[in-house]
């Protein structure tokens, strides 16, 4: 079976193998605040994922995802904080929350692209940030909501970071199925051009609003971890600032790829949480390096790294491999 | 209606303004299944305007348009493709990041179901790879078939417009200058081409080029300024001195 | 195959070795990281000495370890200046006192929020588990602020002080066990008094202009509330309500003085604070309807930024005022303005009484605080001159202080400062209602503002 893979898909499979062993052995190896820190990467990855789908998938850039989030987070943060109801319905409100939120903004932009798509995610968060702010009966109003409490069975931080790895594991390969379905290579012609969609007969329209809906799931997902991890939710959540982050973070690892969100968001909140410890001027380092990949890594670390790694793979046969390229091709001469 | 007797596509009486701006005018013509049309005229005589209001891109101003005995004047592109039309464009309009293969296969689901099934991977076997080889042999692509599409020459990529089209499996196609952009012998490939499609697919096809146009159908509509200046047979189309003088004015 | 093999063990190899490294360097760097910390702001190099260079000589006899302080506050982002301002004041108070205290030695530690409570969290964690904080002292935000007490709030290990993040509740009705506001306020405390000062001065029809969000609502519902209740007007369609954040005030000053009131209480923060004095400057208000700012309005943190002109005379009220004539107000102001070059903030005017107030429970409980319970009651029993004036902490932790009404006056070098024209004595977070009373009514909204006439 294993012989019968390309060398990449073997390094590929091992390095998941790996990353997964990595993953279960954690909290054997690293104290609370790095299984805290790696909780948090691995709902950031998440929720950067979900906006690669829209964005790195279907070429739907957004700037309020965490307006999607962020309403499930309230929505689980109300019913505990304010309303005390039990575990069930606090999450049951968080998915219908944040599902709504994702059908209402869906609705919304699934007539748009491009900047004005952009626009319209971006207007999106705002009005979620504003409610957040005003709603105090709901939302506590910049204060926040506090008293949210973990379920029982994961209330120490390994337990819960067990449940964060699962679920996230879970979800990235649910996303996975998502991206290589017909579906998803459906995404990438939306991507790619919207009028040839259309004249194919793809109600691009509809298309728009069931990728938003799909990833809107796993942003609520994200949501729902962050607020019971943190045990808090207030209106940082849903800032601009948190939505673009998710978006750079995505840029940086590798849009178009479901690995490059996850690195993206282990590296900035590594660099946010565990560098500036260290270095004073993080902000700077962190824009130096965004600056850095996007200037010469265009498809972000992960594309860098492929591209370096074909490059290996191929250093031997160089000149063999220009053979077949050029018979294999019956480019009739050009005018 | 009866649908046995109706042209598959019937453009009565169309007019098309942008503002202030008439890109077509009263413009009307009968396809009947199984025919080949070219709509020719110089630059800005408003051919790929009617190509929109057939394709459903833009709606005419007054008029009405038929597509397979039903009035598509107010329809969507999306909806009158799923009802069987398939349209190239005159400037490539393809998925440049992908392989030719995802391209076709985008194509191919268009139509069914599948498309909108995101719980399994997308699997190129069974009919879609049936579709997708037929096509791709049909077009000399074969060799090409897991390329990147960006990393096409030109005349592969203008091959490859047609080819997404025909993964519709679509009953009347229009062509939107499909050599556009060709050298003389791509051309003469691409005619072959077109010439050698099904009899059974209808054709629309917009020509700068009147040679290559002529030659490839039995039925021409010139127009002028939005207007139609002739319609006709070939023949009598190449002996019209309207035509010629607008050709000449332009040229 | 061995190939393989190879790469993948070293890409394991690789993964591991990246991800460990976190961990070690944060165990032994944990002294340097207070140097490197204090040396990274704008303070001046002497002052960053005392606070952690001598930590790593031996250490006195009483403690078997420093006693450890994390400070947490925005120190990137849009409140960098506040934040600035506040971890300079924390340093520049152990620049001048001693870290030896009781044979203890005093270790502290300043890290960066961003102001983004779950980076605080964070941080938190880190000082507490990895450095070994006892006393947590932080943040300017009411969002963090609440997001550190909640995750405190079970660690009986920890005492957490809040000189700065003033929300009313968390000394009202959400309160947390082992949370104190030493060396700082509630928002509605100072606004109280400038409500009554308002009325006491013949001011009898009021409107107002606030930031529409929970610190707005709280100041201006605390002005609204004794101004009215003492007999004043203010009418709720005169009570306007700007977002966060905007810059283009010309649209509610145009319609304040359409409401021809007596004088305006204002309530601005952050970029709109200058924008705000711009306009109501450019419709030639300010000699035709008196301002009555709300604390951080006047803060010389704001008013610094703004054309002398525009705030010159300027009343507000405040527990803070750095041209207070008195000496424990005015040592502090020379130190701080000599280190920095900057006339103290309130913020770093509070985490200065925050360290005092460090300072003196550990001499109190004679350098052993393993006890928290006990220390909390100690620095809650403490009576100290602080640059503020006189502090006695109320049995909920926040400080019953002098409240000043301030005016902006001119100094001699041309920069801007408040000066004291009143005082109001002894006054607490609930003045002039007593705590059970004054808890039966909701925390300030916009929806409640306490207006006595409807």
């Amino acid at each position: 079976m294993l012989r019968s893979l390309s060398l990449t898909a073997r390094v590929k499979l091992g390095l998941a193998a790996a990353g997964i062993g990595l993953g279960v052995a954690a909290p054997y190896i690293f104290d609370r605040f790095v299984i805290g820190l790696i909780s948090l990467a691995l709902i950031a990855g998440l929720f950067a994922q979900s906006i690669d789908l829209l964005g790195g998938y279907a070429g739907l850039i957004t700037l309020g995802h965490a307006g999607v989030s962020g309403t499930a987070a309230y929505g689980v943060g109300y019913m505990a904080s304010k309303a005390g109801a039990g575990f069930t319905a606090q999450i049951a409100v968080g998915f219908l929350a944040g599902m709504t939120a994702a059908l209402i903004f869906g609705v919304m932009a699934m007539r748009s692209d491009g900047v004005y798509f952009i626009m319209v995610t971006l207007a999106q968060g705002m009005i979620v940030w504003g409610l957040s702010i005003r709603l105090f009966r709901i939302t506590g109003a910049e204060n926040g909501l506090t008293g949210i409490p973990r379920p029982p069975a994961v209330e120490l931080y390994w337990q819960y970071y067990y449940l964060t790895l699962v679920v996230v594991v879970l979800c990235w390969a649910l996303l996975g199925i998502v991206v290589n379905s017909p579906f998803g290579t459906s995404l990438k012609g939306l991507r790619e051009s919207e009028t040839r969609m259309r004249m194919l007969g793809y109600n691009t329209t509809g298309q728009k609003l069931y990728v938003f809906l799909i990833a809107g799931f796993f942003a609520t997902v994200s949501g729902i971890l962050l607020v019971y991890l943190n045990g808090f939710i207030s209106p940082s959540t849903v800032i601009l600032a948190a939505s673009a982050i998710g978006v750079l973070e995505a840029i940086l690892g590798g849009i178009g790829t479901l690995v490059g969100p996850m690195i993206g968001a282990f590296i900035i909140v590594f660099v946010q949480n565990v560098v500036s410890i260290y270095v004073s001027r993080w902000p700077t380092l962190m824009g130096t390096l965004f600056i850095v990949v996007v200037l010469f890594a265009r498809r972000g670390l992960v594309g860098a790294i492929s591209d370096g790694w074909n490059k290996w793979l191929h250093r031997n046969d160089a000149p063999v491999s220009q053979e077949p390229v050029l018979t294999s091709s019956n480019r009739t001469a050009g005018p | 209606m009866t649908t046995a007797v109706a042209p598959i596509l019937h453009v009565d009486d169309v007019t098309v303004r942008f503002g202030g701006v008439t890109a077509v005018s009263g413009v009307s013509l009968q396809v009947e299944r199984g025919a080949r049309w070219a709509v020719i005229g110089p630059n800005g005589a408003g051919k790929t305007t009617l190509f929109k209001t057939i394709s459903g891109e833009v709606h005419p101003t007054t008029g009405r348009v038929h597509l397979f005995g039903a009035d598509t004047s107010r329809s969507t592109p999306y909806k009158n493709a799923q009802s069987g039309l398939g349209r190239t464009y005159q400037v490539t309009e393809l998925f440049q990041a992908l392989t030719v293969e995802e391209n076709l296969s985008i194509a191919a689901q268009a139509r069914a179901r599948s498309r909108f099934a995101c719980w399994r991977p997308l699997r190129i076997k069974g009919w879609i790879d049936e579709r997708i080889t037929s096509v791709l042999d049909q077009l000399h692509l074969s060799a090409e078939r897991h390329t990147v599409v960006s990393e096409l020459s030109h005349g592969e990529q203008r091959q490859l417009e047609i080819a997404l089209a025909l993964a519709t499996e679509p009953e009347i196609l229009l062509l939107d200058e499909p050599a556009a952009g060709l050298s003389a012998a791509e051309r003469r490939l691409m005619r072959d081409l077109v010439e050698g499609l099904s009899r059974d697919l209808t054709i629309v096809l917009i020509e700068h080029d009147m040679e290559i146009a002529l030659e490839l159908v039995d039925h021409v509509l010139v127009l002028d300024n939005g207007q139609v200046i002739a319609e006709g047979d070939p023949e009598s189309i190449r002996a019209d001195d309207r035509v010629q003088a607008v050709y000449l004015r332009s040229d | 195959m061995r190939r393989i093999r190879f790469v993948i063990l070293i890409s394991i190899m690789a993964m591991v070795a990246a991800a460990c490294s976190a961990p070690d360097a944060g165990d032994d760097t944990t002294t340097t990281a207070a140097a490197t910390a204090t040396t990274s702001g704008s303070v001046d190099a002497t002052t960053t000495t005392a606070g952690a260079a001598e930590t790593t000589e031996a250490m006195a006899e009483g403690c078997d370890e420093p006693i450890r302080v994390g400070v947490l506050q925005p120190l990137t982002g849009g409140l960098a200046a506040s934040g600035t301002d506040a971890k300079d004041g924390f340093e520049l108070y152990w620049a001048n006192h001693s870290t030896e205290i009781a044979g203890c030695t005093v270790e502290f530690r300043v890290e960066d929020t961003g102001g983004n409570p779950d980076t605080a969290l964070q941080k938190v964690d880190e000082l507490v588990q990895n450095y070994g904080a006892q006393i947590i002292v932080g943040e300017l935000l009411a969002n963090v602020t609440f997001a550190l007490a909640d995750r405190l709030k079970d660690n009986e290990d920890v005492i957490f002080m809040s000189p700065i993040g003033s929300a009313d509740d968390m000394t009202q009705r959400n309160p947390f066990p082992n949370f104190i506001r030493a060396g700082g306020w509630t928002s509605s405390q100072t606004s109280h008094v400038l409500g009554q000062w308002a009325f006491d001065n013949g001011y009898t029809d009021v409107a107002s202009m606030c930031t529409d969000y929970a610190f707005g609502w709280e100041m201006c519902g605390g002005f609204t509330q004794v101004f009215t209740e003492a007999g004043g007007t203010v009418a709720a369609s005169e009570q306007l309500w700007n977002p966060l954040g905007s810059t283009d005030l010309g649209t509610y000053v145009t319609q304040l003085s359409g409401f021809d009131p007596d004088a305006v209480f204002v309530l601005q923060v952050g970029a709109s604070v200058s924008d705000f004095f711009q306009n109501w400057s450019d419709f030639g208000l300010k000699e035709q309807i008196p301002i009555l700012a709300g604390e951080v309005t006047a803060d010389v943190s704001n008013i610094r930024n703004v054309p002398v002109d525009q705030v010159e005379g300027l009343i507000s009220s405040g527990h803070w005022a750095e041209g207070r004539d008195a000496p424990e107000t005015q040592e502090f102001v020379e130190l701080f303005d000599a280190a920095t070059g900057r006339l103290p903030s309130y913020y770093a005017a509070a985490t200065w009484t925050a360290a005092q107030y460090i300072d003196e429970t550990i001499q109190a409980m004679n350098g052993d605080l393993s006890d928290k319970a006990a220390a909390l009651e100690t620095m809650k029993g403490l009576e100290l001159l602080t640059p503020f004036g006189p502090s006695v902490l109320d049995d909920y932790g926040n400080p019953i202080y002098d409240i000043y009404i301030r005016q902006v006056v001119v100094r001699d070098d041309g920069r801007v400062w408040n000066v004291v024209i009143d005082t109001y004595n002894d006054i607490d977070q609930f003045w002039p209602k007593s705590a059970d009373e004054y808890l039966q009514q909701p925390v300030y909204s916009r929806e409640f503002q306490g207006n006595a006439g409807g």
